[in-house]
């Protein structure tokens, strides 16, 4: 009943659904703000690009998936500027990484 | 609205009212801005889901980034007179008999706004119809850029003149201010720079992409201004010496560009015999266009200076730290 590239795309984007959810999960149990930032640009990052390869898979004309394409890769960009800004924020405002005790 | 996604559609509303809960019970300023756009976001989708682009382009880029980036300019300017009084406040004040007493009336207006939305027709078509039926005279294809530019062109001239009235608010008041403040720069490194080098020149592409695209998809000049507008933005908190004020000659033509040429073109018209703002067939889509150029670069630079007007004290120097950029930490 579905096509091939319906099951390729929708495996692709269930995929990264579960990146997300696991970035959400790093963020809400991770007991500092330096490892959520690490929990959440990676996990993020990779679900949003799994998730544009599973649009890329049906997008009705190339140009369309450049632009798919062209979206995560800022979106990469400003998300690791962005996690490097917060880091350098949160360490001189003080915050110490998380020790082991 | 397709039946197969209601359950998303279901979820997102109850969102939206999660999310608005949670930002009028934050305990401090900063979390309450967060969550506000936040909320901007997803009302962007609600709009997508609805059927209105146009809107959810303007919602993401004014909503969640213009006007969180000006509480949060509000806030920091707000905490350097008074360090601390807006950080996790005490939730002291009115009594709980008082809210309790207000609580009758508000959930009597959600009934009644309740049973309003509902008893609405499923699938009202609006002004759908006349729009189309009138599309073929407008000159371009999109119906809200004929709409807003063309049927109802009027009324965006005005909320263009409203736009330019605030922006000189902000001229009156930011002057003064800013010759007697030393001026600080701001504490970041090299890496927001370089991101910059790369994302100032896609920002200004984009909007002009927006701005053409305006004629015949979701787009058009709000949209581009808001773009542009964040690109100003962001090369302010970069440190990037680029001034909104009123001072010289060409910043003066920039501001007031959008109220001039659609004011222009609207008189311009009456002097070939036609009414105001009556445009001719064969020549509307270029007009259009050019009143929508002009719109987009003084939206952008309106809104960069509400920014830059509350954006005072980004220059303060981190405790213990090295004021001037480029120290890698």
């Amino acid at each position: 009943m579905w096509s091939v590239s319906e099951v390729v795309s929708a495996g692709f984007i269930g995929a990264g659904a579960v990146f997300f959810c696991a970035g959400s999960l790093g963020l809400l149990r991770f007991p500092d703000v330096y490892s959520r930032l690490h929990a959440l640009t990676k996990a993020d990052n990779v679900g949003l690009g799994l998730v544009i390869v599973g649009l890329v898979v049906r997008s009705p004309s190339g140009a369309s998936a450049l632009k798919l394409l062209l979206i995560w890769l800022l979106t990469m960009i400003s998300s690791a500027t962005t996690c490097y800004l917060v880091a350098q924020a949160a360490h001189r405002m003080g915050i110490k990484p998380w020790e082991e005790s | 609205m397709t039946s197969s996604l209601a359950p998303f559609d279901v979820v997102l509303g109850v969102m939206l009212v999660a999310l608005a809960w949670q930002l009028l019970r934050a305990r401090d300023v900063f979390t309450g801005i967060v969550l506000f756009m936040v909320l901007g976001l997803l009302t962007s989708l609600a709009w997508v889901r609805l059927g209105a682009p146009d809107l959810a382009l303007a919602e993401a880029a004014i909503g969640a980034g213009l006007t969180g980036a000006l509480f949060l300019g509000a806030l920091g300017r707000m905490e350097a007179r008074d360090p601390g009084g807006f950080v996790a406040r005490a939730r002291g004040g009115a009594s709980r008999a008082y809210h309790i007493f207000l609580l009758f009336p508000l959930a009597g207006f959600i009934v009644v706004l309740c049973r309003g939305v509902w008893l609405l027709p499923a699938t009202a078509a609006g002004l759908r119809e006349p729009v189309e039926a009138a599309l073929h005279q407008a000159g371009v294809e999109n119906r809200v850029t004929a709409v807003i530019l063309n049927f109802r062109g009027y009324d965006t001239l005005l909320e263009i003149g409203v736009l330019f009235i605030a922006a000189l608010g902000v001229f009156a008041l930011y002057d003064t201010e800013a010759k007697r403040r030393p001026r600080v720069m701001p504490a970041v490194g090299w890496i927001l720079t370089v991101f910059l080098h790369i994302l100032a020149p896609v920002m200004v592409v984009t909007a002009g992409y927006f701005l053409w695209m305006g004629a015949h998809a979701p787009g058009g000049a709000f949209q581009a201004g808001a773009v542009l507008a964040a690109a100003g933005v962001v090369l302010r908190l970069a440190g990037a010496r680029i001034s909104f004020t009123i001072e010289k000659p060409l910043r003066r033509w920039a501001a007031g560009a959008g109220f001039l040429v659609f004011l222009l073109a609207g008189v311009s018209m009456m002097g070939a015999g036609r009414n105001f703002l009556e445009y001719e067939l064969s020549s509307a889509k270029r007009l259009m266009l050019l009143i929508e150029g002009a719109a987009t670069v003084s939206i952008a630079f309106a809104l960069a200076a509400l920014f830059a007007g509350c954006a005072a004290l980004l220059g303060r120097p981190p405790s213990g730290g090295d004021a001037a950029g480029g120290q890698a930490s």
